[in-house]
Protein backbone atom coordinates (compact mmCIF):
# COMPACT_ATOMS: atom_id res chain seq x y z
CA UNK A 1 0.00 0.00 0.00
CA UNK A 2 1.29 3.10 -1.32
CA UNK A 3 2.33 5.11 2.23
CA UNK A 4 1.67 9.00 2.80
CA UNK A 5 5.10 9.64 2.82
CA UNK A 6 5.85 8.30 -0.54
CA UNK A 7 3.06 10.00 -2.06
CA UNK A 8 4.21 13.12 -0.81
CA UNK A 9 7.96 12.32 -2.00
CA UNK A 10 6.35 11.43 -5.65
CA UNK A 11 3.97 14.95 -5.93
CA UNK A 12 6.98 16.53 -5.07
CA UNK A 13 8.98 14.82 -7.64
CA UNK A 14 6.29 15.44 -9.98
CA UNK A 15 5.90 19.18 -9.01
CA UNK A 16 9.44 20.27 -9.48
CA UNK A 17 9.39 18.24 -12.59
CA UNK A 18 6.39 19.92 -14.07
CA UNK A 19 7.88 23.49 -12.20
CA UNK A 20 11.05 22.80 -13.98
CA UNK A 21 9.83 22.29 -17.48
CA UNK A 22 7.89 25.97 -16.79
CA UNK A 23 11.20 27.28 -16.20
CA UNK A 24 12.18 25.63 -19.66
CA UNK A 25 9.84 26.32 -21.52
CA UNK A 26 7.73 29.08 -20.56
CA UNK A 27 5.71 29.55 -23.73
CA UNK A 28 3.74 26.39 -23.58
CA UNK A 29 1.61 28.44 -21.51
CA UNK A 30 0.37 30.25 -24.14
CA UNK A 31 -2.48 27.93 -25.03
CA UNK A 32 -5.50 26.89 -22.66
CA UNK A 33 -3.90 23.99 -21.09
CA UNK A 34 -0.06 25.72 -20.10
CA UNK A 35 -2.51 27.62 -18.30
CA UNK A 36 -3.70 25.52 -16.49
CA UNK A 37 -0.88 24.07 -16.03
CA UNK A 38 0.95 26.84 -14.57
CA UNK A 39 -1.62 27.41 -11.97
CA UNK A 40 -1.86 23.80 -10.77
CA UNK A 41 2.35 23.55 -10.70
CA UNK A 42 3.08 27.31 -9.36
CA UNK A 43 0.28 27.29 -6.98
CA UNK A 44 -1.99 24.68 -5.84
CA UNK A 45 0.73 21.91 -5.43
CA UNK A 46 3.91 24.16 -4.03
CA UNK A 47 1.32 25.33 -1.34
CA UNK A 48 -0.37 22.02 -0.46
CA UNK A 49 3.03 20.27 -0.52
CA UNK A 50 4.20 23.19 1.84
CA UNK A 51 1.04 22.97 4.10
CA UNK A 52 1.51 18.95 4.37
CA UNK A 53 4.96 19.44 4.53
CA UNK A 54 4.97 21.81 7.57
CA UNK A 55 2.58 19.15 9.61
CA UNK A 56 5.19 16.63 8.79
CA UNK A 57 7.74 18.77 10.25
CA UNK A 58 5.29 19.33 13.47
CA UNK A 59 5.02 16.00 13.85
CA UNK A 60 8.53 14.68 13.41
CA UNK A 61 9.53 18.17 16.19
CA UNK A 62 7.23 15.77 18.49
CA UNK A 63 9.56 12.64 18.55
CA UNK A 64 11.66 12.25 21.59
CA UNK A 65 14.90 11.59 18.80
CA UNK A 66 13.77 15.03 17.84
CA UNK A 67 14.39 16.30 21.09
CA UNK A 68 17.38 15.14 22.40
CA UNK A 69 18.78 15.14 18.65
CA UNK A 70 20.42 19.34 20.61
CA UNK A 71 23.45 18.40 22.17
CA UNK A 72 22.30 20.79 25.29
CA UNK A 73 19.59 18.02 25.76
CA UNK A 74 21.20 14.60 25.95
CA UNK A 75 21.34 14.99 30.03
CA UNK A 76 17.81 14.80 30.09
CA UNK A 77 17.54 12.24 27.75
CA UNK A 78 20.48 9.97 29.59
CA UNK A 79 18.25 11.07 32.48
CA UNK A 80 15.41 8.89 31.37
CA UNK A 81 17.17 5.65 32.51
CA UNK A 82 18.09 6.43 35.45
CA UNK A 83 17.53 2.88 38.00
CA UNK A 84 15.71 5.23 40.57
CA UNK A 85 11.83 4.58 40.15
CA UNK A 86 11.46 7.92 42.44
CA UNK A 87 12.98 9.84 39.52
CA UNK A 88 9.45 10.72 37.80
CA UNK A 89 10.61 11.39 34.16
CA UNK A 90 12.47 7.72 34.45
CA UNK A 91 9.74 5.89 35.71
CA UNK A 92 7.52 7.50 33.35
CA UNK A 93 9.62 6.72 30.48
CA UNK A 94 10.17 3.00 31.40
CA UNK A 95 6.86 2.15 32.52
CA UNK A 96 5.56 3.57 29.36
CA UNK A 97 3.46 5.61 31.08
CA UNK A 98 4.39 7.91 28.26
CA UNK A 99 4.84 6.75 24.65
CA UNK A 100 8.68 6.69 24.44
CA UNK A 101 8.64 7.82 20.85
CA UNK A 102 7.33 11.18 21.98
CA UNK A 103 8.66 11.08 25.76
CA UNK A 104 9.17 14.61 26.11
CA UNK A 105 6.56 16.08 24.05
CA UNK A 106 4.38 14.26 26.43
CA UNK A 107 5.04 15.69 29.73
CA UNK A 108 5.81 19.05 28.45
CA UNK A 109 2.91 19.82 25.92
CA UNK A 110 0.31 22.10 26.87
CA UNK A 111 -3.23 20.09 27.51
CA UNK A 112 -5.15 22.77 26.57
CA UNK A 113 -6.95 24.22 23.17
CA UNK A 114 -3.59 25.72 21.55
CA UNK A 115 -1.62 23.25 23.47
CA UNK A 116 0.07 22.03 20.58
CA UNK A 117 0.60 25.92 19.12
CA UNK A 118 2.20 26.70 22.25
CA UNK A 119 4.14 23.49 22.28
CA UNK A 120 6.11 25.07 18.98
CA UNK A 121 6.08 28.30 20.17
CA UNK A 122 8.32 27.34 23.15
CA UNK A 123 9.97 24.95 20.72
CA UNK A 124 11.01 27.81 18.50
CA UNK A 125 12.49 29.91 21.38
CA UNK A 126 14.25 27.17 22.26
CA UNK A 127 15.79 26.98 18.32
CA UNK A 128 16.60 30.92 19.52
CA UNK A 129 18.40 30.10 22.54
CA UNK A 130 20.71 27.57 20.77
CA UNK A 131 21.50 29.15 17.87
CA UNK A 132 21.34 32.88 18.52
CA UNK A 133 21.75 33.62 22.29
CA UNK A 134 23.55 30.46 22.84
CA UNK A 135 22.13 27.64 25.46
CA UNK A 136 22.89 27.90 28.54
CA UNK A 137 24.60 24.42 30.63
CA UNK A 138 22.50 21.85 30.98
CA UNK A 139 22.21 21.90 34.53
CA UNK A 140 21.03 25.72 34.78
CA UNK A 141 18.25 24.71 31.65
CA UNK A 142 15.08 26.07 33.46
CA UNK A 143 11.54 25.55 32.56
CA UNK A 144 9.86 29.15 31.18
CA UNK A 145 7.16 28.87 33.59
CA UNK A 146 6.46 26.54 36.73
CA UNK A 147 5.57 23.06 35.29
CA UNK A 148 1.31 23.13 36.16
CA UNK A 149 -0.29 19.74 37.72
CA UNK A 150 -2.98 20.25 34.50
CA UNK A 151 -0.31 18.32 32.77
CA UNK A 152 -0.08 15.14 35.18
CA UNK A 153 -4.08 15.24 35.93
CA UNK A 154 -4.55 15.07 32.12
CA UNK A 155 -3.45 11.55 32.29
CA UNK A 156 -3.62 10.77 35.90
CA UNK A 157 -6.97 12.18 37.21
CA UNK A 158 -9.28 9.32 37.05
CA UNK A 159 -6.76 6.76 37.10
CA UNK A 160 -7.54 4.00 39.79
CA UNK A 161 -3.95 4.22 40.79
CA UNK A 162 -4.20 7.74 42.03
CA UNK A 163 -7.73 7.67 42.85
CA UNK A 164 -7.39 5.27 45.20
CA UNK A 165 -4.39 6.58 46.82
CA UNK A 166 -4.92 8.11 50.03
CA UNK A 167 -2.32 10.68 49.96
CA UNK A 168 -3.71 12.15 46.55
CA UNK A 169 -7.44 11.81 47.65
CA UNK A 170 -6.51 14.51 50.65
CA UNK A 171 -4.83 16.99 48.33
CA UNK A 172 -6.78 16.74 45.09
CA UNK A 173 -8.07 19.82 45.42
CA UNK A 174 -5.22 21.94 46.08
CA UNK A 175 -3.72 19.36 43.27
CA UNK A 176 -6.49 20.75 40.34
CA UNK A 177 -6.81 24.24 42.28
CA UNK A 178 -2.65 24.40 41.40
CA UNK A 179 -2.37 25.80 44.90
CA UNK A 180 -0.11 22.68 45.39
CA UNK A 181 2.30 21.20 43.39
CA UNK A 182 2.48 17.56 42.18
CA UNK A 183 6.05 18.76 41.99
CA UNK A 184 6.24 19.23 46.10
CA UNK A 185 6.31 15.45 46.91
CA UNK A 186 7.00 13.95 43.58
CA UNK A 187 10.56 16.39 42.86
CA UNK A 188 12.94 14.00 41.47
CA UNK A 189 12.39 14.61 38.06
CA UNK A 190 15.63 14.81 35.79
CA UNK A 191 18.30 16.26 38.29
CA UNK A 192 20.80 16.37 35.24
CA UNK A 193 23.46 17.31 36.83
CA UNK A 194 24.07 13.96 38.58
CA UNK A 195 22.74 11.70 36.03
CA UNK A 196 26.54 10.22 35.10
CA UNK A 197 26.69 9.28 38.35
CA UNK A 198 23.52 7.25 39.05
CA UNK A 199 22.58 4.01 37.93
CA UNK A 200 21.45 3.27 34.59
CA UNK A 201 18.64 0.87 33.53
CA UNK A 202 19.38 -1.62 31.25
CA UNK A 203 16.15 -3.63 30.08
CA UNK A 204 16.21 -6.99 30.41
CA UNK A 205 17.87 -9.15 27.36
CA UNK A 206 19.70 -6.01 26.88
CA UNK A 207 22.44 -6.33 29.30
CA UNK A 208 25.97 -6.37 27.66
CA UNK A 209 24.66 -5.49 24.26
CA UNK B 1 20.38 32.47 -48.72
CA UNK B 2 17.18 32.51 -47.02
CA UNK B 3 17.19 31.91 -43.02
CA UNK B 4 13.66 30.53 -41.88
CA UNK B 5 12.87 32.83 -39.07
CA UNK B 6 9.94 31.01 -36.64
CA UNK B 7 7.11 33.78 -36.16
CA UNK B 8 7.35 36.87 -34.07
CA UNK B 9 6.58 35.92 -30.32
CA UNK B 10 7.39 32.40 -30.35
CA UNK B 11 11.20 32.50 -29.97
CA UNK B 12 11.18 35.27 -27.65
CA UNK B 13 9.79 34.98 -24.42
CA UNK B 14 7.15 37.79 -23.50
CA UNK B 15 7.59 39.51 -19.96
CA UNK B 16 4.69 37.33 -18.75
CA UNK B 17 6.91 34.29 -19.48
CA UNK B 18 10.04 35.32 -18.09
CA UNK B 19 8.22 36.35 -14.48
CA UNK B 20 6.63 32.70 -14.55
CA UNK B 21 10.11 30.88 -15.59
CA UNK B 22 11.38 32.86 -12.24
CA UNK B 23 8.59 31.75 -10.38
CA UNK B 24 8.91 28.20 -11.66
CA UNK B 25 12.84 28.33 -10.70
CA UNK B 26 11.86 29.83 -7.37
CA UNK B 27 9.44 27.22 -6.78
CA UNK B 28 11.64 24.18 -8.09
CA UNK B 29 14.38 25.76 -5.38
CA UNK B 30 11.83 26.04 -2.58
CA UNK B 31 10.51 22.50 -2.62
CA UNK B 32 13.63 21.23 -3.66
CA UNK B 33 15.25 22.79 -0.01
CA UNK B 34 11.88 21.46 1.55
CA UNK B 35 12.06 18.11 0.70
CA UNK B 36 16.24 17.95 1.49
CA UNK B 37 15.32 19.05 5.04
CA UNK B 38 13.55 16.28 5.76
CA UNK B 39 16.94 14.39 5.86
CA UNK B 40 17.86 15.87 9.10
CA UNK B 41 15.85 15.37 12.53
CA UNK B 42 16.73 18.09 13.50
CA UNK B 43 15.76 21.83 14.73
CA UNK B 44 17.98 22.60 11.86
CA UNK B 45 16.58 20.49 9.51
CA UNK B 46 13.02 22.44 10.38
CA UNK B 47 14.31 25.96 10.08
CA UNK B 48 16.15 24.65 6.51
CA UNK B 49 12.08 23.94 5.61
CA UNK B 50 10.59 27.33 6.70
CA UNK B 51 13.76 29.84 5.55
CA UNK B 52 14.81 29.70 2.61
CA UNK B 53 12.25 26.47 2.01
CA UNK B 54 8.80 27.65 2.37
CA UNK B 55 10.18 31.40 1.98
CA UNK B 56 11.35 30.17 -1.79
CA UNK B 57 8.29 28.30 -2.14
CA UNK B 58 5.97 31.46 -1.07
CA UNK B 59 7.74 34.09 -3.18
CA UNK B 60 7.44 31.52 -6.48
CA UNK B 61 3.89 31.82 -6.01
CA UNK B 62 3.62 35.30 -5.12
CA UNK B 63 5.25 36.32 -7.99
CA UNK B 64 2.98 34.05 -10.09
CA UNK B 65 -0.12 35.50 -9.23
CA UNK B 66 1.20 39.30 -8.93
CA UNK B 67 2.51 38.28 -12.55
CA UNK B 68 -0.92 36.73 -13.99
CA UNK B 69 -2.84 39.53 -12.04
CA UNK B 70 -1.19 42.47 -13.30
CA UNK B 71 -0.81 40.96 -17.31
CA UNK B 72 -2.73 42.95 -19.85
CA UNK B 73 -2.66 40.78 -22.30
Amino acid sequence: MLSIELFFAAAVVVTVALAALLALRPEVTRGRGGRILAFVVLFVLPALLTAGGLQAHLEQAKSTEFCLSCHVMEPYGESLWTEDPSFVAASHFQNRRVPREQACYSCHTDYTMFGDVNAKVRGLRHVWVQYVVGPPPPEEIELYSPYRNRECLHCHAGARAFLENELHAEVLAELRSEEMSCLDCHGEVHEVEAVAERERWTPPGEAGE
Amino acid sequence: MTVAREPAGAAEPTRLEGRLRLAAVLVVLGLAVEAISFAALHPAGFFAFLAPGALLVAAGIALYLWSIASDRG
